[in-house]
C-alpha cells in the first residue's frame, strides 16, 4: 500500500475497477467514513455498507456519465456517503436530528442528492428485471446489450416476429411493474 | 403502450423523421407522464447493463483484504523464534487470569445486559381494525422470526402510530435492543414509562439498554426505582442486578 493516486487517477481506476486503486481507496478513505458513521448512531458494519454503497453511487455515474470533480475526491465521497447515510436514518425513523459532521461540507448537496437518488432508483430496475421470467430477462438483456431483434430471434430460436412481440411484452411488464413500485414514485419526487 | 415505447427508443436512437422529432420534443415539455417514461425506457437499459454487483464484490474483497491487513499489524509475527516472548505471555496470561478471578465477581455492565437480555415474548392484543393491518401483522411476524430490522421497518409503517401506541413504542423498542441501538431503544422505553400495560417492563428494558452502552449510574438510577415501585419479577431481576454492579 505505498502507491498514492490523485484525484483523476482514483475516478479513472473506479471506473475501470482497478483493484489497486479500490484497495488504495479503502486504506486512505474507509476510516474517515467510519469515524462519521459512528458518531451518527452507526456501527462498524453500518459504516462498511455505507462505504460501500457510496463507491457504488460513485462507479454508477463514472460509468454512466464524466464525472467532473470540482472539489477533492475525499470531499465528493464524504459527501454522498453523508447524504446516503441520513437516506437510511430517515429510513430507520431513528437518526438524530443533526447530523454530526466529521469533514467539511462544502458544495454540490443538489447534485450528490440527485446522484443518490439515481442509484436507488436504479436498483429498483434491477430489482424488477430480476423478477421478470427467465425468458423474459434473456430477451430484454439481449435488447439492452444492443443485439437487434434478428440477432434476438437467432439466439432465441424465434421467428423474428415473435421476437419483437416478445421484447414488446416484456419490456411492458418490466416498465408496469417499476410504476407500480411506491419507491419509485416516491423517489422522482 | 407498444407504440409509445417503440416511438421513445426511436427517439432516444434519433431514428425519427425530422417532424416527428420536433413533435416528441414537444410532447417532452408538456406531458410530464410522457417525459418521465423517457427518462424511464433510457435508464433502465444502464442500470440493467451496468455490472454492479461485479463491482460490490470487487468491494466486499478489496474490504476483506483493508481487514485482515490492519489485523495483521497487530499481531507480532516470528513469535515461536523468541523464547523471552513466550515466557513473557505465560506471565501475561498468569496476570490475566488473576483479573479475571477479581473481576469475576462484578462483571461488566455489557456482560450484565448480556446475561439479562432476552426479547419478551409478543403479545399483542389484535383488535378488529388491526386485522386489516397488513404491517403490524407483518411487524410481528417479523419479530417472532427474530428479523428485528425487518420488524421495525413494519412498525414504521402500521397505522398504529408511534405516538400513540405503547405496544409499538414497547416492541419497537425491544426490537433496536436487540440491534444493539440502545439510544433509539431508550428513547421509546422513555414515553411509556407510565403506561399501566408496559410501564414496569419498559423500566427493566430501558435499564438494561444504559447498561449496554456502559452507563452504570444511569441503569442504577432506573433499577432501584423499579426495585422499589412493585413486587413483580422484573423487580426481582432488578435487585439482582443491583447487588452485582460495581
Amino acid at each position: 500500500m505505498t502507491d498514492n493516486y490523485t484525484d483523476p487517477e482514483i475516478v479513472q481506476g473506479i471506473k475501470s475497477r482497478d483493484r489497486a486503486v479500490l484497495g488504495f481507496i479503502y486504506e486512505r478513505y474507509f476510516p474517515i467514513i467510519l469515524d462519521f458513521t459512528k458518531k451518527n448512531s452507526g456501527n462498524e458494519d453500518d459504516a462498511r455498507d455505507l462505504f460501500q454503497e457510496g463507491l457504488v453511487i460513485i462507479y454508477e455515474k463514472v460509468t454512466n456519465e464524466s464525472l467532473e470533480l470540482r472539489s477533492a475526491f475525499r470531499t465528493y465521497l464524504y459527501a454522498v456517503c453523508r447524504n446516503k447515510w441520513l437516506m437510511i436514518l430517515r429510513r430507520r425513523r431513528t437518526g438524530p436530528q443533526m447530523i454530526v459532521d466529521t469533514e467539511h461540507v462544502v458544495e454540490r448537496i443538489a447534485e450528490v442528492q440527485e446522484d443518490c437518488q439515481k442509484q436507488e432508483q436504479f436498483e429498483v430496475y434491477r430489482k424488477h428485471f430480476k423478477q421478470l421470467s427467465e425468458d423474459c430477462q434473456k430477451v430484454l438483456g439481449l435488447f439492452f446489450q444492443g443485439h437487434s431483434l434478428r440477432e434476438i430471434a437467432e439466439i432465441m430460436d424465434f421467428s423474428e416476429k415473435y421476437a419483437k412481440k416478445r421484447k414488446f411484452t416484456c419490456q411492458k411488464n418490466l416498465i408496469q411493474a417499476i410504476e407500480a413500485d411506491t419507491l419509485y414514485d416516491e423517489l422522482k419526487h | 403502450m407498444e407504440q409509445e415505447i417503440e416511438l421513445i427508443e426511436n427517439y432516444l436512437a434519433g431514428t425519427l423523421s425530422e417532424s416527428e422529432r420536433k413533435e416528441t420534443e414537444q410532447r417532452l415539455q408538456n406531458d410530464p407522464k410522457f417525459a418521465e417514461r423517457v427518462t424511464l425506457i433510457q435508464d433502465m437499459r444502464q442500470a440493467v447493463n451496468s455490472p454492479v454487483e461485479d463491482f460490490r464484490n470487487d468491494l466486499r474483497e478489496e474490504f476483506d483484504a483493508y481487514q485482515s491487513r490492519h489485523q495483521t499489524e497487530r499481531t507480532p509475527s516470528p513469535f515461536f523464534e523468541r523464547p523471552y516472548l513466550i515466557a513473557a505471555s505465560v506471565l501475561l496470561l498468569v496476570g490475566l487470569f488473576a483479573i479475571y478471578m477479581v473481576f469475576l465477581k462484578s462483571p461488566s455492565p455489557q456482560q450484565l445486559y448480556a446475561s439479562n437480555f432476552s426479547p419478551p415474548p409478543e403479545n399483542i392484543t389484535i383488535r378488529n381494525d388491526d386485522v386489516a393491518d397488513t404491517e403490524l401483522q407483518l411487524a410481528l411476524k417479523a419479530y417472532n422470526d427474530q428479523q428485528y430490522t425487518v420488524a421495525l421497518n413494519h412498525f414504521d409503517k402500521t397505522s398504529r402510530t408511534i405516538p400513540e401506541n405503547e405496544a409499538v413504542l414497547f416492541y419497537s423498542g425491544i426490537c433496536h435492543l436487540a440491534l444493539e441501538e440502545s439510544e433509539a431503544a431508550g428513547e421509546r422505553f422513555q414515553q411509556i414509562l407510565q403506561s399501566s400495560n408496559y410501564g414496569t417492563a419498559a423500566q427493566w428494558y430501558l435499564g438494561l439498554s444504559y447498561l449496554q452502552i456502559g452507563k452504570s449510574d444511569k441503569a442504577k438510577t432506573v433499577f432501584e426505582a423499579l426495585a422499589k415501585a412493585s413486587q413483580s419479577n422484573y423487580a426481582k431481576k432488578a435487585e439482582y442486578i443491583l447487588q452485582n454492579l460495581p
